[in-house]
């Protein structure tokens, strides 16, 4: 077997435990990916796989981003001198009562804590349980209460997102009229995976974007999606405070770039991945609600974060994030590095010294 | 019995001599060094009956409008009184004996038959020549002949049935010409002398304005931004390839892509964990498909299709075409309608084409197999038919520019009498561990009017196994994929006029006329296409000069149709760019050098104007196309008699002038646009 590309990579291995901290950090800021000691990296490519789907796999796939993910250029460059922030205030789920299995609204008939920030209204409910980062994936019953504090839409590229509010606005300016700014070309679409034997009818070509109108001082819940939708990720906060990243695995008709901020959701019966919460129709209750001072100036502020995420705002002031301000990690998994058995160790990968974290 | 008939342009009038004389025609010259007067006799119908005939021409518009004498110069008032002080409409200076010939000629005849070109434009030239004819002889009768193309019957038949001659598309256009007029000097005298302080290139310089010309700045200056914004992303996506039956198969992901690698890992990791190495067929369905054959072409479609394909400029493809409809070998080259009319005989045409060396044998087996009737568009302009050949050439009768656009034109009529391509799609969706992925395939059966059109491509894909619903199949590799996201590129040539079109400014007839306009007026300059990203700033080049005496500025705005018709303010020549269309490909039907595929960089002026006018935030944009497309649709409104002509232009007026009070009284902010894009 190849020597796997982070073996010869030293460099971790000279990382003060600070700044393991704070890479920890980063980590989970630019890719979602909760750090929890080694195990939140180790396990997502290092994974025992039988030979018969290792051979279909890229061999880079199971190493090389490994050491991607580590040593990431930009990521290292833009180390910030900063400490994760709260995780210590952020209470225990363990020093909670244990938990009463209740259904949040159905046995607290409260509506009016669907306006309310959910966090510190610790009423009973479930919990993910700690420990769910270092699990590759596990079922939980349920039923847990969470409000959404960011939708992300990641099917659509963000300069895409952003023309199409760009337009938005500019057309609610125009008296409503559109421009029609694009024509459906001969070539393909910039962003157009080609495949193969696409097929393309004369007319049938003509196909104009759709767009939609919103207004900021929409009343409501809802806005009408102003980024289009494709596939979301959304961050989900407990009652504790604790955030989790969400994903449709299979598309869900009402989350979307446009909903209220802090809208109650509770979910059951669902599959948490590495310590992403994965959504299907059937797990989740929407109950609305929402947390108006999230939900402010939000077309302004998705805006600039859009920007500043591809780059075309650099030199913003600390940035104003998307509310709420995304907590910082909490690391919920514990220090068990010495979980030796874990199972999805790979015979071969084992030895590897993460133990430097 | 004597009757005098005028044309657009020399040359027409020389062919409808030619015609109508049946050979025996005398020429005589006229004060003009252009124009000639052909007589002969023609049997009309009746009350005319048999009669002496004179046929001449004029050389575009007569007339022209202009602002009385004293506020002529720059400085003589301010800008904003040019929306209302008084507008004369007199004979051109330099069509006076073009005027003197037609009134000599009409005093001795009884009937005046107007061969101008049908459209608006040609009907108010019809007004203008029915005007002075009748300062010769008050009593003439006026008829106006119907036609559409140059052929022998057709002309015959327009002669025999003349109609009455419509006063409101005459009267639209002298409500634009109005408005052009006090649009273009308003705004023009206002950016002129308001800016030159605000730059040292803008000191001498003359910023003209025109109202179609600032919505068409502005998408090129819209898409150049969008290149110069533009971050590329990285995404990925999952992909898996089977291979069966010896066939390597890719299947795409049914998400597409995403834009977060994480959520693309984890359930990559996740089919990984829950699927085997195999996947399960969900479906695999035949579908018969079509490639539709194209829509009858408009004046539009063939500066889009001519830029494209031939590589030349949408200008000198308008300009080619005309010379081909002056010469007989097209119909009239400017029209909005894309459905033939039932009644037309396309059989007869199609069998004209039979000659050619290359598309002969097509045409050929057309018009023996019987054809289908070409696909009906939804526009009709009830004036001419859509675009297609009358008559066969070939070179040396022409040169080669001349037979690409012919065979265009050609080509594209062989094809809409044609069938449909057809062919049959094979999708396959594939399952593994819950994630889709699917493929598709296409097969050619019948190439159709393919065979006649080689612009347009649709081929066989590589054909996909025989796979069975429900079948398992291992993977052969299912990876994570990586892919970065591309500039979009530059505006070209032919997808502005698309632009222009979709958004309703000119007429399909002007919109050539305005491209070239921006380029002359420098605030758009034409590149080799492929610069991507190779321009991060707005182009800087010298604004042109402004002139001496006349502040008339750039009343040009939307000027008729150029086509020579210029009104001889000077400013009527040919822009020097455009022109030169290297051919040097070899590929005879997709030249790729020309014109036509450049793309359009805006000059540091011109993305200056845009911002500026953008920043000072009108509820309807200078920049943006409502205004104009507002001012389109009342003249249409003064074509079908909804409105009058004095309507229009009060309400038109109007409108601009509010626009132009409210940038009047920002102006500072297009001051300091120009110093940010011009005084580096």
């Amino acid at each position: 077997m190849t020597t796997p590309y982070h073996r010869a990579a030293t460099e971790p291995q000279q990382l003060s435990p600070a700044l393991v901290t704070q890479l920890q950090y980063l980590f989970y800021e630019k890719y979602g990916i909760r750090p929890s000691g080694t195990y939140w990296i180790t396990p997502v490519y290092s994974t025992k796989l039988p030979s018969a789907k290792r051979s279909i796999a890229a061999p880079a796939l199971l190493y090389g981003r490994l050491e991607q993910f580590f040593l990431d250029d930009d990521l290292r460059r833009t180390i910030p001198p900063l400490q994760p922030q709260g995780v210590d205030q952020t209470p225990k789920s363990v020093n909670l009562p244990p938990t009463r299995l209740q259904y949040y609204y159905q046995n607290n008939g409260d509506d009016t804590i669907r306006e309310q920030d959910l966090v510190g209204c610790v009423r009973g409910s479930n919990f993910v349980p700690d420990g769910v980062a270092t699990m590759r994936s596990t079922t939980i019953t349920g039923p847990v209460t969470f409000q959404i504090a960011e939708v992300q839409e990641i099917g659509l590229s963000k300069s895409e997102q952003l023309r199409k509010i760009e337009e938005a606005i500019s057309e609610s300016g125009d008296s409503g009229r559109k421009v029609v700014r694009d024509v459906p070309t001969e070539g393909e679409h910039a962003e157009e995976i080609d495949g193969n034997g696409r097929v393309q009818n004369g007319t049938a070509m003509a196909t104009r974007l759709q767009f939609h109108t919103f207004n900021d001082a929409q009343p409501g819940n809802r806005r009408s999606p102003i980024v289009g939708k494709k596939f979301c990720k959304v961050l989900l906060q407990d009652l504790l405070g604790r955030c989790y990243w969400a994903l449709e695995s299979k598309p869900i008709n009402d989350l979307e770039v446009g909903l209220k901020l802090g809208t109650k959701v509770t979910l059951s019966n669902f599959t948490v991945w590495r310590g992403v919460i994965m959504l299907k129709p059937t797990s989740i209750v929407i109950h609305g609600g929402g947390i108006d001072e999230w939900n402010t100036d939000f077309t302004i502020k998705l805006m600039c974060w859009l920007k500043r995420q591809i780059g075309l705002e650099k030199s913003e002031p600390p940035p104003t994030p998307l509310n709420p301000p995304p907590a910082p990690p909490e690391i919920i998994g514990n220090d068990d590095e010495d979980d030796d058995d874990d199972y999805y160790f790979d015979d071969d990968l084992d030895d590897l010294d993460f133990e430097i974290l | 019995m004597k009757i005098l008939c005028v044309a657009e342009k020399p040359s027409i009038a020389k062919t409808v001599a030619n015609i109508l004389g049946g050979g025996r025609v005398t020429i005589r010259n006229t004060d003009s060094p252009f124009i000639k007067n052909y007589d002969f006799t023609y049997r009309f119908p009746q009350p005319w009956g048999e009669a002496d005939v004179t046929m001449t021409s004029v050389v575009g518009h007569i007339t022209a409008a202009d602002f009385t004498p004293e506020v002529r110069q720059w400085h003589s008032c301010a800008p904003a009184q040019l929306f209302h002080s008084q507008v004369v409409v007199e004979v051109a200076d330099d069509k006076k004996n073009v005027a003197r010939n037609i009134k000599s000629e009409s005093r001795w005849a009884q009937g005046l038959m107007i061969w101008t070109d049908c459209d608006r434009e040609g009907e108010h030239i019809g007004m203008e020549v029915c005007r002075i004819a009748k300062e010769g002889n008050p009593r003439i009768i006026v008829k106006r002949a119907q036609f559409s193309n140059l052929e022998r019957d057709h002309i015959r038949r327009a002669a025999q049935h003349p109609r009455e001659i419509d006063e409101r598309l005459s009267d639209a256009v002298d409500a634009r010409i109005e408005i052009d007029l006090r649009l273009g000097a308003a705004f023009t005298r206002f950016q002129t002398l308001s800016l030159k302080d605000s730059a040292r290139k803008l000191e001498n310089a003359l910023i003209s304005y025109g109202s179609c010309q600032f919505p068409t700045l502005g998408f090129i200056v819209d898409r150049f931004k969008r290149v110069q914004n533009f971050r590329p992303e990285h995404f990925w996506y999952i992909k898996v390839s089977v291979n069966k039956d010896g066939i390597d198969v890719h299947f795409n992901w049914k998400r597409g892509h995403m834009f977060d690698r994480m959520a693309v890992t984890l359930l990559y990791e996740r089919c990984m964990d829950n699927g085997s190495g195999e996947g399960r067929i969900v479906s695999m369905i035949r579908k018969p498909t079509s490639k539709w054959r194209p829509l009858p072409l408009t004046t539009v479609e063939l500066q889009r299709r001519g830029a494209l394909f031939l590589g030349m400029s949408s200008k000198k493809v308008m300009d080619i075409a005309e010379s081909l409809y002056t010469k007989g070998f097209i119909s009239y080259p400017r029209t909005e309608t894309d459905q033939f009319s039932d009644s037309m005989d396309l059989v007869t045409l199609i069998r004209k084409q039979t000659v050619d060396n290359n598309w002969g044998d097509f045409a050929q087996n057309l018009a023996n197999s019987g054809i289908r009737h070409p696909r009906k568009g939804k526009h009709d302009d009830h004036a001419h038919p859509p675009i297609h050949p009358v008559a066969h050439v070939s070179p040396p009768a022409v040169d080669l520019d001349h037979h690409k656009v012919y065979t265009l034109i050609a080509r594209h009529f062989l094809a809409c009498c044609s069938e449909d391509a057809k062919g049959e799609t094979t999708e396959v969706v594939l399952d593994w561990a819950g994630e889709r992925f699917s493929t598709t395939g296409l097969r050619v059966i019948e190439r159709n009017y393919l065979d006649v059109y080689p612009y347009d491509r649709w081929t066989s894909s590589q054909p996909l196994p025989d796979f069975v619903q429900g079948e398992l199949v291992p993977l052969k590799r299912a990876t994570i994929e990586e892919g970065i996201t591309s500039a979009p590129s530059y505006l070209t040539e032919p997808e502005l006029i698309q632009l222009m079109d979709a958004n309703g400014i000119g007429t399909d007839a002007t919109i050539a006329d305005h491209i070239e306009t921006i380029l002359k007026r420098q605030y758009a300059v034409k590149v080799p296409k492929g610069a991507n990203g190779r321009f991060q700033q707005p182009i800087d080049i010298d604004p042109p000069k402004r002139g001496g005496g006349t502040g008339r500025g750039g009343a040009a705005g939307g000027r008729g149709r150029g086509r020579g018709r210029g009104r001889g303010r000077g400013r009527g020549g040919r822009g020097d760019r455009g022109g030169h269309d290297s051919e040097a490909g070899g590929d005879k039907l997709k030249g790729g050098g020309g014109d036509g595929q450049k793309e359009l960089i805006p000059s540091t002026l011109g993305a200056a104007l845009v911002e500026g006018y953008d920043e000072i935030g009108f509820d309807k944009s200078l920049t943006k196309p409502f205004l104009r497309k507002d001012m389109e649709a009342m003249m249409k409104d003064i074509c079908e008699g909804r409105k009058t002509r004095q309507q229009v232009v009060r309400e038109s007026i109007a409108m601009y002038e509010e626009v132009f009070q409210r940038a009047n009284g920002q102006v500072q902010l297009l001051r300091q646009a120009c110093r940010r894009y011009l005084d580096r």
